[in-house]
């Protein structure tokens, strides 16, 4: 019969030692859990953010006298500037945020802020800049788009969108912010974003109101449909909405010009029969009540959407069309 | 006689194996039960450092008022008035803790914060009715000293006799939710509730880019700590959870301007819309509704939170139901 082995010394020993260290996790695991760390809750000190200080003293008009530190935000940040209102931001391109809140010299209780966002492209500082316009507010010749609002100016210059926003209205709070947003806009060099002006060159004039906007995601409600230029216009009585967009290659712009027709299709339109000549890569289309012009010349994508009225849709198609056949692009 | 074989003492049995195997399993097993007891046990809240708020209601009838205008002084007196005055709810000697939106350090003119005027006139009202002690607070994550200050809140609430209370690290305690997913072991500004005896929210009507409005319910994320944003990635279940958090005493919602665009945040009088209407009331999902129809215009169905925590038990989207009949008088 065969009798068990008693385990020697150095078996036992390591049994020991394995059996101490689970029992040391399982300690630490205790320990751990059981403490509230408050560290896990502190907030950023603000030193995560990198980068150079803005240097907002080149704007400053004699006026307005520096209210407070500057402050600047980064997307790991922007949340603690503006919470809420962070991810339209972000969803943009966001960079950076500098703010610096300024008082009038002579009266420091009425002070107004400017918010500089770096969006980080022109093309994303159209974007921020559309994204926040509000409805009906009055646009001014002024930087590359602005409105003004309560003596508070809004303006894209570049890749920046910025705000200046008068804490209250007042003459004296609406002058210092122009001045401010004119220091700005002449002292600090962007670069110019030659293939947007040569899109927005390209929507006929004919009937136009307001800015050309640029919308950059899930536009007309298709998700492949992005970074669209938009056109509004007003003509007999009907609103019309152009919009083009440019495509890495005239593949690319093919196939979304095909996608997005596809799309139309799948809620319902119907290819209408194309009146006169058949121009290539035109194609026409009906939903409901509503006439959609779409075609596809070289890069780019374009069209009229959501027309009431069939002539005055190819009428502006068209002409959009024959711009883009005209250009070098 | 046979010689029966014998064991070699350098191996290993079959018995002596499958014993050994099942005391290394046992102990193995063992070791893993406690371990598990030990950590379910050390993930429970921990009853001395966990805190939760209590319960402020005054009666088991929910009531409501509606009035329009202009001047936020009268709004409140008349809206006070309509869901059995001010007294009613607060007595003689209590303590209350306003929590008043004033998450930016942004101007009353803008409407991203509670309005001086109105925090104001909340806090002479409340010390009028016999109040020992009026708070102020709100956790607004960036600068709090300049949002009170910039929004005018921190004076008007002062200039009252309120106290204002600005968070600090101290201030702030565990708290889970009970039978909520989201707010577990999470810091809530806590100490400016210690003692309180009434609460209630102040918060403007706004348009909100992810939870759509930010009304009164919305007004408690103010009280959470830390890095609160990843609530964002499910704002409506949060807000619902925040809504059965707090159990306010009032909450008055704002809608002399209503913030229609660009929320939470604004930065333009454009962005705001006069719709002349301060709602009071006892329930908060009540307030939340009508501010949602009436002031912004929208179906409930694209504001989630608001029948989430009707379901859970908050209160009731029926406001037309709480309001008395003159309630709405120009």
């Amino acid at each position: 019969m065969a009798t068990a082995r008693k385990a020697t010394g150095r078996e036992t020993l390591i049994s020991v030692v394995v059996l101490a260290a689970l029992g040391g996790v399982v300690a630490g695991v205790l320990v751990k859990q059981s403490i509230y760390d408050e560290s896990v809750y502190v907030l950023p000190t603000g030193d995560e953010t990198t980068g150079e200080a803005f240097p907002f003293a080149f704007a400053q008009p004699d006026s307005l006298v520096p209210l407070g530190a500057a402050e600047m935000f980064v997307p790991d940040t922007l949340y603690e500037k503006i919470d809420g209102g962070a991810d339209r931001y972000l969803d943009s391109g966001f960079v950076r945020l500098d703010y610096q809140r300024y008082g009038l010299a002579d009266d420091t209780d009425q002070w107004l802020a400017l918010w500089v966002y770096d969006m980080g492209t022109p093309v994303n500082g159209l974007a921020a800049f559309t994204a926040h316009r509000p409805s009906g507010v009055e646009a001014i010749e002024f930087a590359e788009r602005a409105y003004v609002s309560g003596g508070s100016i809004f303006f894209k210059h570049g890749q920046y969108y910025v705000r200046v926003v008068a804490a209250e209205e007042s003459d004296d709070l609406a002058a210092a912010a122009m001045q401010l947003a004119q220091k700005f806009e002449q002292g600090l060099t962007v670069e110019v974003d030659a293939a947007a002006a040569k899109i927005e060159s390209l929507f006929p004039s004919e009937g136009r109101v307001g800015e050309i906007e640029l919308e950059k995601a899930n536009v007309f409600g298709f998700d492949k449909l992005d970074h669209v230029y938009l056109a509004h216009y007003e003509i007999d009585g009907t609103a019309v909405t152009a919009f083009l967009t440019l495509r890495a290659d005239a593949q690319a712009a093919g196939d979304l010009a095909a996608a997005y027709a596809a799309f139309l299709k799948g809620v319902g339109a119907t290819e209408s029969p194309m009146a006169g000549e058949h121009q290539p890569g035109v194609t026409e289309l009906t939903l409901y009540e509503y006439n959609y012009f779409l075609f596809h010349k070289g890069a780019l994508v374009g069209g009229v959407n959501e027309c009431f009225n069939r002539a005055i849709a190819q009428r502006i198609g068209y002409q959009l069309y024959q711009a883009v056949s005209e250009t070098d692009e | 006689m046979t010689d029966a074989p014998q064991p070699d003492p350098a191996t290993t049995s079959r018995r002596e194996f499958l014993g050994r195997s099942v005391k290394a399993a046992a102990t193995v097993a063992a070791a893993g039960g406690v371990a598990a007891w030990l950590v379910h046990r050390a993930n429970r809240p921990v009853v001395d450092n966990t805190v939760a708020l209590g319960d402020f209601c005054v009666g088991s009838e929910a009531r409501m008022a509606a009035v329009r205008g202009t001047d936020r002084a009268d709004l409140l007196a008349r809206g006070l008035a309509g869901v059995g005055g001010l007294d009613t709810y607060v007595k003689p000697g209590e303590r209350v803790l306003i929590k008043a939106n004033v998450a930016f350090a942004s101007p009353a003119s803008l409407g991203a914060t509670a309005h001086p005027d109105l925090v104001g006139e909340l806090v002479r009202l409340c010390l009028a009715a016999g109040a020992k002690d009026v708070v102020v607070t709100d956790n607004p994550i960036n600068d709090p000293a300049n949002c009170f200050a910039l929004s005018g809140v921190g004076r008007a609430a002062t200039e009252a006799g309120a106290r204002v209370v600005l968070p600090k690290l101290t201030y702030f305690r565990p708290t889970t939710v009970a039978g909520g997913m989201l707010i577990k072991d999470w810091p809530l500004l806590y100490e400016p509730f210690e003692g309180v005896d009434k609460v209630i929210g102040v918060a403007p009507v706004k348009d909100h880019d992810r939870a759509v409005a930010s009304m009164t319910m919305k007004n408690w994320y103010g009280l959470l700590g830390g890095r609160r944003n990843q609530f964002h990635q499910d704002i409506h279940d949060t807000i619902k959870e925040l809504a059965m958090m707090v159990r306010p005493t009032l909450v008055v919602l704002d809608g002399v301007q209503t913030m229609v665009s660009n929320g939470p945040t604004g930065g333009s009088l454009a962005d705001l819309k006069d719709t002349q209407t301060m709602i009071v009331s006892t329930d908060q999902v009540a307030a939340d509704a009508y501010g949602a129809r009436e002031l912004l215009g929208l179906s409930l169905d694209e504001l989630p939170y608001i029948g989430k925590a009707e379901a859970a038990g908050v209160g009731t989207t029926d406001y037309e139901r709480l309001l008395p009949s003159q309630s709405l008088e120009l």
